[in-house]
């Protein structure tokens, strides 16, 4: 524990008054009314008897006043792991409602960190983050089969371009940007890549996708280990380098937002040269610098938007994704609260990948369900992919009948095109006619 | 663990109400019935039941569900005809309905 207390995880450690303020900001609680085991406060304590213990002088002298205590059977270990890894998505909605401005996540993390030191956690978080150790990205895809499906994403861009000459260059050195992804992307859904080389593709951009390093998601951030998270975003970080990239786009997730372009730099420690930044502000830019045209109408029906924790709370990403949204659709109807007071989608933290929890997790997602069906929107836009699947699943749990999608989705649905597959159809028929000419 | 009791023979086959927690109690009727609860309506066809037995048996062989760009390929079926056939997408769909237990991280 010493390794990893910080002055800001001593100051948010020591500077709890239970005031209970924040018992109504947390969803576990709002959905669990009555049970105050889920109390972000109570929740804390049981890290904080922890550090009053071993390091805490008042630990010492009034053990029992401050109420210090540790952990030594398995049972006390197995409790402490349903507390920091099932009670709480890390979310930080408490911490901003906290007037002394503890930051439960924090330790709450730092908690995960020293389970996971000794080899307590739930399995899926356990499977997942040696994945991404051994072999380098979260779902272990395959070099080959991460490269077969750029290569067919960029047939599919031909297609649809009528550019057989269209491409999503890999490992192009010199590019002014170097974008990566989520390996869900790779493994079980291609079209958000197709989406991003489109708009590329619309708005001239000298681009390139790595050959390695392109998972930007990070396990370390989930499971509290440091040296993971500098192992994966250094390997991202090296990479950008390696092609003397100028910038770093990230594709639309939340935590892997975080983790790379905030987090990264100080569990790797590394000082990176280059820009980075959210694929949001990427097509945003676009937008309002002419480099691409969109048509709202393209995307009929309401929407509403869903603050993913770690863009919104930790990074400030809140304006950028509504303005985004407001120019691809026609009928966007905010949900409340939102912004920096949105409540998490309940599949943060890398709960998707604890199963054991489920049922508590679908249980603290009512408040959630609520706010959305409030909205009375038939599709719930998000920026983050774990958001993605925390809102399909309780979407599908509360039966409310909406679909989910990225911004990246809209935004290559609105782009206007026809004029630049029009010039490419009689640009590629006159070359076809004159090389047809010239054979014969 | 949540568990429905999905052959309605009271002998425990366990449904974790999202994917089949155990590979080995699956059959075709329960996929059957899993294709119900997943948006496909009019029963698996035989387009259906390529896909299906592919993701099966790559499961079984690398434990480890295949990437879209395998099943696309080797099923010989593009990208919209596979989500034609399983509107809850690759996972959500054909791989529940195969019987796959849910992959771990964000799906």
């Amino acid at each position: 524990m010493g390794q990893k207390l910080t002055r800001q995880m001593v100051g948010s450690l020591t500077a709890c008054v239970h005031c209970g303020m924040c018992t109504d900001s947390c969803h576990y609680v709002l959905s669990n009314p009555g049970d105050p085991t889920f109390a972000p406060a109570y929740k804390a304590d049981k890290i904080r008897k922890l550090f009053k213990h071993h390091y805490d002088w008042t630990g010492k002298v009034f053990p029992k006043w401050v109420k210090a205590g540790s952990v030594f059977t398995d049972e006390e270990l197995h409790e402490l792991k349903d507390i920091v890894f099932g009670k709480c998505t890390n979310c930080r909605r408490c911490t901003v409602n906290c007037p002394m401005g503890v930051d439960l996540a924090t330790f709450n993390r730092m908690a995960r960190g020293l389970l996971c030191h000794v080899g307590i956690m739930p399995e899926g978080v356990e499977y997942v983050a040696k994945e991404q150790w051994e072999i380098g990205n979260q779902m272990g895809v395959l070099k080959e089969d991460y490269i077969e499906t750029i290569e067919w994403q960029e047939e599919e861009l031909q297609s649809e371009m009528e550019d057989p000459t269209a491409k999503i260059p890999i490992d192009k050195p010199d590019s002014n940007i170097v974008y990566v992804i989520n390996p869900r992307e790779i493994k079980h859904d291609p079209r958000s890549i197709l989406d991003a080389a489109k708009i590329f593709y619309a708005a001239g951009e000298d681009y390139t996708m790595p050959s390695e390093g392109w998972d930007m998601t990070n396990f370390g951030l989930f499971n509290g280990d440091d040296e993971l998270g500098g192992a994966v975003a250094g390997r991202v970080y090296d990479k950008v380098e390696e092609l003397r990239g100028k910038k770093l786009v990230i594709s639309e997730c939340g935590h892997g937002y975080r983790s790379t372009r905030c987090e990264g730099p100080n569990w790797a420690k590394k000082d990176i040269g280059f820009e980075a930044e959210s694929s949001v502000i990427t097509m945003l830019r676009y937008i309002k610098e002419g480099k691409i045209k969109v048509d709202k109408t393209k995307n009929p029906g309401s929407f509403t938007f869903h603050d993913s924790c770690n863009n919104a709370r930790s990074c400030g990403l809140t304006e950028e994704p509504r303005e985004l949204l407001s120019l691809v659709v026609e009928d966007f109807r905010e949900m409340y609260p939102n912004r920096a007071e949105n409540y998490c989608c309940t599949g943060g933290g890398g709960a998707m990948s604890m199963a054991e929890y489920r049922p508590s997790r679908l249980k603290s997602a009512k408040i959630k369900a609520d706010q959305l069906s409030a909205t009375g929107a038939k599709t719930v836009v998000t920026s983050c992919h774990n958001c993605v699947d925390g809102l399909t699943d309780l979407i599908g749990h509360y039966k409310l009948g909406m679909d989910v999608t990225q911004l990246v989705n809209l935004v290559a649905n609105a782009l206007v095109t026809d004029d630049i597959v029009e010039e490419n159809k009689n640009k590629y028929a006159e070359k076809e006619e004159v090389s047809s000419g010239a054979s014969q | 663990m949540e568990t429905t009791d999905i052959k309605g023979d009271g002998k425990g086959t366990f449904h974790c109400e999202d994917f089949l927690s155990d590979i080995n109690f699956w059959s075709m009727d329960i996929a059957e019935v899993l294709a119900k609860d997943n948006k496909i309506a009019d029963g698996l066809t035989a387009d259906h039941w390529k896909v299906i037995m592919y993701v099966r048996e790559h499961y079984l062989k690398y434990e480890r569900g295949p990437e879209v760009v395998r099943v696309v390929k080797d099923c010989g079926i593009s990208l919209k005809e596979l989500c034609n056939l399983f509107p809850c997408g690759l996972v959500r769909g054909a791989y529940k309905v195969a019987g796959l237990p849910r992959p771990h991280g964000c799906i």
